[in-house]
């Protein structure tokens, strides 16, 4: 008798750690807990078609679940006057990174603004020359690699292009953002769509829109 | 039967020691706030809500605590130990404020990994705390 309780009161403690644990221990060792929820944070005036088309893009290239979070006013914290009257994507990364719904694993803020980063010379803290010009250099988006978070503008994709084209370049550029949060760096491969823009809309153009065989291997 | 005992009472001392690990952060006489390095965040308990209450009346001696020196058994993420009661006043701020690193400091914090901070900072803070004082007063006098 004594045994069986004794056996019982240690079944009973192994359960209660496994059921607490479960998602810690998943954690620490690693387990797939299952495909990421991406929530799209839109901004201030974005067009509801270029929410739904971002949405798309992610849906059909990942395969992952989206949803569409509130519209937010585009966060005060992040307004810049350095150059030109604009938003500083790291300080958009943080604010999304503080403050999407915990139910969200990947926050995907999308604006119409243009939104800047200060660009160093490789792993440095010097600002890459010319100083006046990267302290404050507007970008399409920005990602953080294996992070939580990404920022997309289409305030740069408009110029002198049909919708056509916008709209391929905004999905472009989503997936490519997301990618980094997926843990994806810039890919050498010259089509690949992780391929460095480098600061040239042209290479968002010529790329064939689609992961090279070695991210598709390397998505998280 | 003793085995199986045993193995009960390493079991039960295992999920006792699992529990959270909470830390008591004294910075003033009225500025304290518990930091829980199991769920990585501060307590909302009495003494946050009174913070969170006068925040703008502590601000500036929140500001001024970033130089203390004082040691803490505070884990920040995986990466971050030693922590001290100046990273810790920092934290609290950034707690309540939406600090943009970037201009406030002029450096730029970009890259996160699975951490609520971006890879830098809390060296940074710990390390230039001089310096993160005179830039923070001087955001917010601005």
């Amino acid at each position: 008798m004594k045994k069986v309780l004794v056996s019982i009161f240690v079944l009973a403690i192994i359960g209660g750690a496994i059921l607490i644990f479960i998602p810690k221990t998943q954690e620490l060792i690693g387990i797939d807990t299952g495909p990421p929820l991406i929530g799209i944070q839109p901004y201030g005036s974005i067009a509801d078609q270029e929410v739904d088309s971002v949405k798309n893009s992610i849906e059909a290239m990942y395969g992952f679940e989206v949803v569409v979070l509130d519209k937010k006013e585009m966060p005060e914290m992040a307004y810049t006057e350095i150059r030109y009257p604009r938003y500083r994507a790291d300080s958009l990364l943080k604010w999304l990174t503080y403050h999407h719904p915990d139910t969200i694993d990947i926050a995907v803020g999308l604006t119409n603004q243009d939104i800047s980063i200060t660009k160093y010379k490789g792993n440095t803290r010097e600002i890459k020359d010319p100083e006046w010009m990267y302290k404050d250099f507007g970008i399409f988006g920005l990602g953080t690699v294996g992070g939580t978070s990404c920022v997309v503008s289409s305030n740069r994709l408009h110029k002198n292009v049909s919708d056509k084209t916008f709209y391929r370049r905004l999905m472009r550029i989503t997936c490519h953002e997301v990618g980094h949060v997926l843990g994806l760096r810039h890919c050498p491969e010259a089509n690949c769509l992780m391929n460095d823009a480098n600061e040239s809309i042209k290479t968002i153009d010529n790329s064939t829109g689609d992961l090279c065989a070695d991210c598709w291997a390397d998505v998280r | 039967m003793i085995r199986i005992l045993i193995i009960g009472i390493v079991l039960l001392f295992g999920l006792i020691s699992c529990s959270d690990d909470t830390v008591l952060i004294e910075l003033t006489d009225h500025i304290q706030f518990t930091w829980n390095n199991t769920q990585q965040k501060i307590e909302e308990d009495a003494d946050f809500k009174n913070i969170q209450k006068h925040f703008l009346i502590y601000r500036k001696t929140i500001i001024n605590q970033i130089a203390n020196t004082e040691k803490t058994e505070v884990r920040i993420c995986k990466s971050h130990t030693n922590i001290t009661n100046g990273v810790m006043a920092f934290v609290l701020l950034d707690y309540f404020e939406d600090i943009p690193y970037y201009l406030v400091f002029q450096l730029q914090f970009d890259a996160y990994g699975d951490c609520r901070y971006p890879h830098g900072l809390i060296p940074y803070i710990a390390r230039e705390k001089e310096e993160v004082v005179e830039k923070l007063h001087f955001y917010f006098q601005n």
